[in-house]
């Protein structure tokens, strides 16, 4: 279990400020650029001493500003990977490896050979890192961060992958800390997800839960929801656990019944947002469904696992291929925001 | 006879120099680079400023009263003269040199003597031999001019 709380300013003008709690699995620092992940993971490998706070990694403590405890890096067994290539160039990569491996002459021949084996880098085992593609080069890094040994690990290579993690986590079940920028990566690996910017946790959870309730604007921005909006609470009923909100869009007002607000009042200000993989597209003349309204067309755009479509008012909808070849031909459009879809931030 | 010894005297003393000067050049601009201590402004600007000293090795041989070449004084002389070459370009580098390199490296437990040692010097050691070979010919310069003066002053 990792439990740090960290201050930090760096001139000029950048201030972290952090608080989390994480167990022994994946946890994903997901940020804007500038957002502080890097810092965060620079400061619990030791790089970085930061000028308030407390680190605790597996009950060790590893930083306390008010007790003077800094551990040194080499300490720490906080295994680092940068954001670029970090072999050694001069060395092969056998001795890369063995630069990492510890114990009696005959344990380290035995690990690093079982480690290049498990990676499969023995054909590459006598070449140098230049000699090699950048994937073989990542996959050499991680092998030769593992040798070590570390009691955390921490990755912020932009190509750490999907695959890769995978065999990480065959490899090592301790905790692991990862900078990234990939939303699908964080969904399909991490089991915490921290939601960073301007050096500040926004949002922690399981990436589950933040996907689907990013509980500000902010988050929702950064979680890259399109559909985003003001409106104003019209009613509100408990006994039926939902609520009538007025939004407005593209200067035409219309209400939605969306789920019940707890804490506040009618007419408060609130956003709502839905994923527009949640939103409904049906033809201008199908049946009368609620919270629809019709919608020009403005865009069509292929996406890797679908298309999107962008109505008027910026409602934006993701399709199915198979959906989309269905209800290309509409001649008009109306767009519904399930209730049970949208999120009131 | 005379020819010979007035070769291999500054020879000698220019390649011990120059030795001397690696050893102790090479960490001192490691440290000035990577570790900030009391003093460091002050060091490097003494490391710096001895460059700036006019023919140190021929001033210090008036200076002393012709002593021979192989003495205390001509070695330290020759040292003062050779390791600001070398901690100049060894100070630029280690500036020049990648930071991550030392930070992967202290992460997976190796010491600072293991990431000088195995890591940094290493990478920086082509730079360092260039310095070297510079500090080599300073010194040999000035010992020739002394056998030369020394030379004119005995007829």
């Amino acid at each position: 279990m990792i439990r740090a709380r960290i201050g930090k300013k760096i001139p000029p003008g950048f201030s972290l400020d952090v608080e989390f709690e994480t167990g022994g699995g994946v946890t994903a620092l997901y940020g804007p650029r500038g957002a502080g992940k890097t810092l965060i993971l620079e400061i619990l490998a030791g790089f970085v001493r930061p000028d308030s706070g407390r680190i605790l990694c597996e009950n060790v403590l590893l930083f306390d500003a008010d007790a003077g405890v800094h551990v040194r890096t080499r300490r720490r067994g906080c295994t680092y990977l940068p954001r670029r290539d970090s072999l050694f160039p001069h060395l092969t990569l056998r001795q890369n490896l063995a630069f990492a491996a510890r114990g009696a002459r005959l344990e380290r021949h035995r690990q690093i050979a079982e480690m290049l084996d498990r990676f499969a880098l023995s054909a590459d085992a006598p070449r140098r890192p230049a000699d090699l593609d950048p994937a073989l080069r990542l996959r050499a890094a991680l092998a030769r961060a593992l040798l070590a040994a570390p009691k955390l690990l921490l990755v912020d290579h932009p190509d750490f992958s999907e695959p890769l993690c995978r065999q990480l986590r065959r490899e090592f079940t301790g905790p692991v800390f990862v900078a990234t920028r990939d939303l699908d990566l964080c969904a399909a690996v991490a089991g915490q997800m921290l939601v960073l910017e301007a050096g500040r946790v926004l949002r922690q959870g399981t990436p589950a839960e933040v996907l689907d309730q990013p509980e500000s604007a902010a988050v929702a921005r950064l979680l890259g929801i399109p559909n985003l909006f003001e409106c104003t609470i019209a009613g509100l009923d408990p006994g039926r656990n939902s609520s009538r909100l007025r939004i407005e869009i593209a200067s035409e007002s219309f209400e939605l019944v969306g789920p019940y607000v707890p804490g506040h009042f009618r007419g408060d200000r609130v956003s709502v947002a839905i994923r527009p993989e949640r939103v409904r597209v049906h033809s201008a003349d199908s049946v009368e469904v609620a919270n629809a309204c019709p919608r020009q067309l403005s865009r069509a755009s292929e996406r890797v696992h679908g298309v999107r479509l962008e109505f008027s008012g910026g409602i934006v909808a993701d399709l199915s291929r198979e959906e989309y070849d269905r209800q290309k031909d509409n001649r008009g459009w109306k767009v519904e925001l399930p209730p049970e879809a949208l999120r009131i931030l | 006879m005379g020819l010979v010894i007035g070769i291999s005297e500054p020879l000698s003393l220019a390649a011990v120099s120059t030795a001397v000067s690696l050893i102790l050049g090479v960490p001192l601009a490691w440290l000035l680079v990577n570790r900030q201590f009391a003093g460091r402004p002050e060091v490097a600007i003494i490391a710096a400023g001895v460059l700036a000293l006019p023919a140190p090795i021929l001033c210090s041989y008036f200076l002393l009263g012709q002593p021979p070449l192989w003495s205390w004084g001509m070695a330290g002389a020759s040292i003062l003269s050779a390791a600001p070459l070398v901690v100049r370009a060894g100070r630029a580098a280690f500036a020049a040199l990648d930071p991550l390199y030392g930070k992967a490296a202290r992460s997976l437990g190796a010491s600072e003597w293991r990431v000088l040692w195995r890591v940094e010097f290493p990478l920086v050691w082509r730079r360092t031999l260039a310095a070297a070979a510079l500090a080599f010919a300073r010194v040999l310069a000035e010992c020739f001019a002394i056998v030369l003066i020394a030379h004119r002053i005995s007829r």
